[in-house]
């Protein structure tokens, strides 16, 4: 095995631990085996059936890896991606992400993350097939082409189907095979339908409870308020429901079993539980994190030249953003079958690498005798990098002998999910000579990594060493759920603060698209409008004076204005706004064109610029910047917004806690710089300056500055 | 309680409470999973199947509403529809999970309105929730199924079907 290390030449060092545990079958003694399918890495095979099967490892949420991953191994074995069969990876190390060390999907990390390996792992299939089919025609390998599952002598026109040589090909293992430059690209970097259409539009996609036994038991969750506890249930009502089989305590809380979703809900209904008093509420944690910002506990994590001083004529400002559903269409669910010598569990995850962990402690099983079947995720947002849903799923499995599907209902979702964490921002600026001379941020909000980060990590390492391991995170690094958008300011401000205070509180605290970025976009882009405005100058010169060695924000801070005009007439009644934000290693600007109407603000158009290095799929980066756009929009426009009372949660459905629908969607525009830097992420950039650039929009029309989302439309 | 209806042309016979919604008859009893549960209170539009051709919300639908009622889910429209060909030809689905919903919802809308406007797109669709942010997508499929309807209808003199 020690051939692999030299095939990882060339890629990121991480990268080296994702071949650890990776059997190749090309190398093993089992000849039969190993002459039936070609194997040369953990994500292709080859087999003398004449398919290529690619094992996806970066989950399909929406996101559109299932297209972009396939179309990089596809660009290096010249193949149509449409003819290459997609497989969802099982929780393996081979699989895990080397830019978390663990095996999960998020961060807008899956192209950044897989670029070179996939590629690579393409090449190495490719030049192996080459190195087979030139010795079968006794000619130079520089002579064979490998296009469309032909091995081509290019001399002779003498051509074979790979799968005559699936049993040859591990000989001509080249670990050092090159994958493609960008100058003969033929499917990267071109528009092309999604691989995942067919199945989305005829219903036959598999999300989460789509898969596993089809005789699966339903089985629904009773949980109680943040900071409280059970005290007591009387299911005895519940039990002579039809259809309900059993009623049991679980960590969580109180389980109904039944034989369908409804008999579930219906027996769920007639369940008395009785909590412990929880004093949590969102009121009273807007006192106390005032408070803690007035005290001064915010400790500065950046900081250059003077404080401000009383003469600097400060112009002050508090921004504040609520907790946040993340609401995915596809509320959580699982189904888990444990029996003696082993589970299965099937479920839409972001790191099945972590519920494989969870799954094994539950049960007491090897990680050998778990095995996590992920389906397509009917959206995450974050939402699905937890295991608690799979969890409560294997849990009630343990109790039952038949598999048993968990289903959250949106309720549950909305009420017992993880949340974006609320925040306080305090900012306070100045200027001199018209440029931004001080800028002071600080920021109180909960974390969204600890409560999250021991399980993730106690995939790779013992829960004692997590332990310690978050313990150091906290205490020698900045918390990035919290800071990040912030503490990386652009602006060249010679004066500058910028510090945080972590609150405490019974909430769960997740990452929900842009995590950090999702509050700070908002407050940094509306803050430094503000001080344009207050400079007299025009936003946009107002940045540009700013943004001097920063050419990648700057090139598509003027993509945007230019392609929406900015400068030039705008409908009656209507303005422009404008914001730009780095985030995930990619940076967008956008302008958003906003009208009151009837008091309350319309977003018209919104026109985006993004870079993100070099593009895989075109019109996939348009898509996914479309969705941040409206996704953002969603939790500034509509009443998108969580709070509590007594630990619970007020909002319960779509009709309290709205989204966005299609009366109040703009259109959008996307533009792409081009460029030939790394691939960067686009699932969440889009994201962090749409709040900001409407806001400013609407303070353009109105002279009002919002300062808190969702906006409060009057 | 026996119930009968039909489901994409098939005769089924549900043996289930009266108050079962439909929604969950049809994905735990019948087997059509193409049709998702989002809310369960007719707030996000992802179970929409077709009622006698009507567009309606199975999740708030009870099983004894549609007795002796013919029912079609987003397998019966075939996989070849002009809504789901436009919608493939624009890249619409992102995790696709509310699309079955969002295309049936389509399907109802054109049907009614061959030539939408874009106020009526506004008012059929806003019943369909799409978190992915899919919309302007939606918006452009919808033109481009009611293109392809026109143009089947010219060259076939007929509407399409279903």
């Amino acid at each position: 095995m020690t051939t692999r290390r030299s095939f990882l030449k060339g890629t990121a060092g991480a990268s080296a631990a994702l071949y650890v545990g990776f059997q190749l079958p090309g190398c093993s003694s089992d000849s039969a085996k190993a002459s039936r399918r070609f194997q040369p890495n953990a994500f292709l095979e080859a087999t003398v059936h004449g398919s290529i099967i690619f094992t996806l490892a970066r989950v399909e949420m929406g996101q559109g890896t299932l297209t972009s991953e396939t179309m990089m191994v596809a660009e290096e074995l010249g193949m149509d991606p449409e003819a290459i069969e997609i497989r969802f990876a099982p929780a393996d190390p081979a699989f895990r992400n080397p830019m978390f060390g663990v095996q999960g999907t998020g961060g807008s990390t899956s192209t950044a993350s897989s670029f070179e390996i996939l590629r690579k792992a393409g090449a190495v299939m490719r030049e192996a097939f080459i190195g087979a089919a030139a010795s079968a025609f006794g000619v130079d390998r520089a002579q064979v082409r490998f296009q469309d599952g032909q091995l081509v002598d290019t001399a002779s026109q003498r051509a074979l189907h790979f799968k005559e040589l699936v049993d040859q090909a591990h000989v001509h293992l080249d670990e050092d095979a090159e994958p493609k430059p960008r100058s003969e690209w033929r499917i990267l970097g071109r528009s092309r339908p999604r691989l995942d259409n067919r199945s989305k539009t005829t219903g036959t996609a598999v999300f989460g409870a789509d898969a596993g036994p089809s005789d699966a038991e339903v089985a629904v969750v009773l949980r109680g308020p943040y900071g409280s506890h059970l005290l007591g249930f009387e299911a005895q009502d519940a039990e002579a429901v039809d259809g309900v089989l059993a009623i049991f305590e679980i960590s969580n809380g109180v389980a109904v079993v039944a034989t369908g979703y409804p008999e579930a809900m219906k027996g769920a209904k007639k369940v008395k539980t009785e909590w412990s008093k929880s004093e949590f509420s969102t009121e009273s944690m807007w006192t106390e994190y005032a408070e803690i910002l007035n005290q001064g506990s915010a400790s500065d994590i950046r900081s250059e030249g003077s404080a401000l001083s009383s003469e600097d004529g400060a112009l002050e400002a508090e921004y504040r953003l609520p907790f946040l559903a993340h609401a995915p269409m596809e509320p959580p669910v699982a189904t888990a079958w444990v029996r003696e010598l082993g589970a299965d569990i099937w479920l839409p995850t972001q790191g099945p690498g972590g519920v494989a962990v969870a799954v094994a402690k539950l049960t007491g099983l090897g990680m050998d005798s778990v095995r996590v079947h992920s389906t397509l995720l009917g959206g995450a947002f974050g939402r699905k990098s937890y295991v608690d849903y799979a969890s409560e799923a294997v849990e009630v499995a343990m109790r039952r002998d038949k598999p048993v599907r968990l289903q959250w209902s949106r309720e549950d979702d909305i009420r017992f999910g993880y949340f974006r964490q609320a925040s306080l921002h305090r900012l306070r600026g100045a200027l001199s000579e018209g440029r931004a001379s001080h800028w002071e941020h600080r920021i109180v909000a909960e974390t969204a990594m600890y409560d999250v980060i021991p399980d993730m990590l106690s995939e790779i390492m013992p829960r004692f060493v997590t332990k310690a391991a978050v313990w150091s995170m906290k205490t020698f690094s900045d918390d990035p759920s919290i800071v990040e958008g912030a503490k990386d300011l652009p602006y060249a401000i010679p004066n500058l603060r910028v510090g945080y205070a972590t609150a405490e509180g019974p909430v769960k605290c997740a990452f929900w698209r842009a995590v950090g970025h999702s509050h700070n976009g908002f407050v940094v882009e509306s803050f430094v409008d503000e001080l344009a405005h207050a400079a007299g100058q025009d936003p946009v010169d107002f940045r540009r004076g700013l943004l001097e060695a920063h050419p990648r924000h700057l090139g598509v801070l003027e993509l945007a204005v230019q392609e929406a005009g900015w400068g030039q007439a705008v409908p009656e009644g209507h303005a422009l706004g404008v914001a730009v934000h780095h985030s995930f290693g990619s940076y967008v600007a956008e302008v958003a064109e906003v009208s009151m109407e009837e008091g309350r603000p319309r977003v018209h158009k919104v026109t985006a610029a993004v870079d993100c290095g070099t593009v895989m799929n075109p019109d996939g980066v348009k898509a996914q910047i479309e969705g941040g756009i409206i996704f953002g929009l969603s939790a500034a426009m509509t009443q998108e917004a969580i709070s509590f009372e007594g630990g619970a949660v007020q909002q319960s459905n779509f009709h309290d806690f709205q989204a966005l629908r299609m009366n109040e969607c703009p259109d959008i525009e996307v533009h792409i710089v081009e460029s030939d830097a790394p691939p960067t992420g686009v699932g969440e950039p889009g994201l962090p300056p749409i709040a900001a650039a409407v806001g400013n929009a609407i303070f353009a029309l109105t002279g009002r500055r919002l300062r808190s989302l969702p906006f409060e439309l009057v | 309680m026996s119930v009968r209806l039909r489901v994409n042309g098939i005769e089924r016979t549900i043996d289930r409470a009266s108050d079962t919604p439909l929604l969950w008859v049809l994905r735990e009893s019948v087997g059509t999973t193409g049709v998702k549960f989002g809310c369960g209170m007719a707030q996000c539009g992802a179970c929409t199947v077709h009622l006698d051709g009507q567009p309606i919300r199975s999740c708030v639908t009870p099983l004894a509403a549609v007795a002796g009622k013919s029912i079609t889910t987003i397998e019966g429209l075939g996989g070849d529809h002009p809504v789901q060909r436009a919608w493939a030809e624009e890249n619409v689905p992102q995790c696709g999970y509310c699309q079955s919903g969002q295309i049936m919802s389509a399907v109802a809308l054109l049907r009614s309105h061959p030539e939408p406007s874009r106020a009526q797109v506004d008012d059929a669709m806003s019943g369909n929730i799409c978190r992915c942010g899919t919309y302007p997508r939606i918006r452009k499929a919808i033109a481009r199924a009611s293109r392809h309807i026109h143009a089947t209808a010219q060259g076939a003199g007929e509407g399409e079907q279903p």
